[in-house]
């Protein structure tokens, strides 16, 4: 058995070798496929960073009156903080608006500010409420139940960042990239099938002498079969190693043009393809195998006769 | 060994290979199948070794049923059944020793046992000191012999040798006849296809011959056309 599974690798990787050029401009064509889809999982991967970001950066500010009941206001945060939507509420008291208030006035060098401030017996800052949401579609839940709540009368100002505008459009085209990315990766793997196809085609008009002596001595089909399967999927492995040697270079070259280029957003090309090696590479090296033994079965079951 | 009834084979769409043939071998037979071109052997050989089936009959080799015999169940009849042909069909980029031994590695052989088999079956045929030639460094009939032994290499009961001194000189296929003489000896049934009258008058062994596709005689002795 043993015997049999090392002389099918054998076959396999003569045969490989044998019509190397063959061997060659295939991996070429199943790399060049390898490296296009793996920039759409980069696009499609850079489009959720930047939605992430703009989401993070949505929150709403409740501004209560001057005049406001400290009382009032506990009782209206009390109200709202319990919502399951709500991430995270930071109160900011009027005392505290003052300090920060005169920090970075100190900070910036207007000291006169401050100075007027101190003359002042009473402090003319509101306390305040800044809501940030579990996720962006719960904003408008968050301010449908402040509108509803008994203490509107409190509060003077509300301002909801929204961004909905800009996340919406980038969304679409999150969608419109990931569209084109399965659009392209079905196409290539057609492309891929029908060079494997191809291929043992070629090969095995090449060898049908070697495979009519097979036939003639009693080979068993898996032991005629096995090989040209191997070969298949011997130029998946391949090609998925040669477009990891590509791509991490490629990436880790591009890397500090990308971060100065798309200046605050927290995203790392090279780190993208490292956090997910296993998922990513490990579904396309499935992916292929698998489009690898349809297509090379196909052409052995069309045009090898055992 | 050999038992064919009532076989017949029609290619489409109505060329009549084989009409209706009935023929037996028992083991350890040498027999001389004869006939023109169209008579029908080459068909006959393909039938036997269970590349294409007949339209019609039964065939039976070794006591197995090969017209029912399944798919999967082909390649150990192969190995039953030894096949030279005319053109040799060595592998060009292989040498004579690896040729042989080919046939043992894609069935899946051991490799203690092809060291052990390939050189005795190289003794046999006389080529053993040639092992590490390449077929066009070899004669006709070296190739011959060495395809010979390749046939050999599953010690199999019967040897079908479809036309293997075509393409030989008549002195080298005095001595590949006298080859497969010795193989018979030890007791594989040889089946001898050939259209070469001088050869099959060389031995008084049974001649059938086909004729349009029908046996047109079956005896010892002589081919007369």
């Amino acid at each position: 058995m043993f015997s049999n599974f090392y002389r099918v690798i054998k076959f396999a990787l003569q045969n490989f070798f044998r019509n190397f050029w063959l061997s060659a401009v295939t991996i070429f064509i199943i790399t060049l496929s390898f490296v296009t889809v793996n920039f759409f999982i980069l696009a499609n991967g850079f489009s959720d960073a930047v939605l992430t970001t703009i989401e993070q950066k949505a929150n709403i500010t409740i501004f209560f009156q001057v005049t406001a009941q400290e009382s009032d206001v506990q009782a209206f945060k009390a109200e709202i903080e319990n919502m399951p939507q709500i991430a995270l509420l930071e109160y900011i008291s009027k005392q505290d608006a003052l300090e920060r208030f005169k920090n970075s006035a100190r900070v910036e060098g207007r000291t006169s500010i401050v100075d007027a401030l101190d003359e002042l017996e009473i402090n003319p800052l509101q306390s305040s409420i800044i809501i940030t949401a579990r996720s962006i579609e719960d904003y408008p839940a968050i301010l449908s139940a402040i509108e509803k709540s008994p203490y509107t009368s409190i509060i003077e100002e509300k301002t909801y960042r929204d961004r909905q505008s800009i996340i919406t459009s980038i969304e679409r085209l999150k969608g419109k990239i990931r569209d084109v990315g399965v659009s392209v990766m079905a196409f290539f793997a057609i492309i891929v099938a029908l060079i494997i196809y191809n291929t043992i085609r070629i090969t095995i008009y090449s060898r049908r002498k070697e495979f009519g002596i097979m036939k003639l001595v009693g080979a068993s089909n898996w032991m005629i079969r096995m090989p040209l399967l191997l070969e298949g999927i011997l130029y998946a492995v391949i090609s998925l190693g040669i477009t990891i040697l590509i791509l991490f270079p490629l990436l880790s070259f591009l890397q500090p043009y990308t971060t100065r280029y798309f200046d605050g957003l927290a995203f790392d090309v090279l780190g993208f393809f490292s956090d997910r090696f296993i998922v990513i590479f490990g579904y396309e090296l499935a992916a292929a195998i698998g489009v690898n033994i349809l297509a090379s079965g196909l052409a052995i079951g069309r045009y090898l006769r055992v | 060994m050999i038992k064919i009834e009532n076989v017949s084979k029609t290619y489409r769409p109505d060329v009549e290979a084989l009409k209706d043939i009935s023929i037996a071998i028992e083991p350890g037979e040498f027999v001389f199948l004869v006939g023109q071109s169209g008579a029908g052997k080459s068909t006959l050989v393909r039938l036997l070794t269970a590349e294409e089936r007949p339209s019609s009959g039964q065939i039976e080799v070794g006591g197995w049923d090969i017209t029912r015999l399944s798919r999967r169940h082909i390649p150990r009849l192969r190995r039953q059944i030894g096949v030279v042909y005319q053109d040799f069909k060595l592998l060009e980029q292989r040498t004579l020793y690896e040729n042989v031994a080919f046939a043992l590695e894609v069935c899946g052989t051991s490799l203690k046992t092809v060291h052990t088999v390939v050189p005795q079956l190289l003794r046999i045929v006389g080529l053993e000191e040639k092992a590490h030639r390449y077929p066009r460094q070899l004669s006709g009939g070296e190739q011959q012999r060495s395809a010979i032994a390749r046939a050999l290499v599953h010690r199999p009961k019967l040897l079908i040798a479809d036309e293997p001194t075509g393409d030989l000189d008549s002195v080298t296929a005095k001595g590949i006849v006298d080859l497969l003489m010795r193989i018979n000896d030890v007791g594989t049934t040889i089946l001898f296809v050939t259209h070469n009258r001088d050869i099959v008058n060389m031995l008084r062994k049974r001649v059938i011959s086909l004729h349009d596709g029908s046996v047109r005689s079956d005896k010892v002795g002589k081919y007369f056309i």
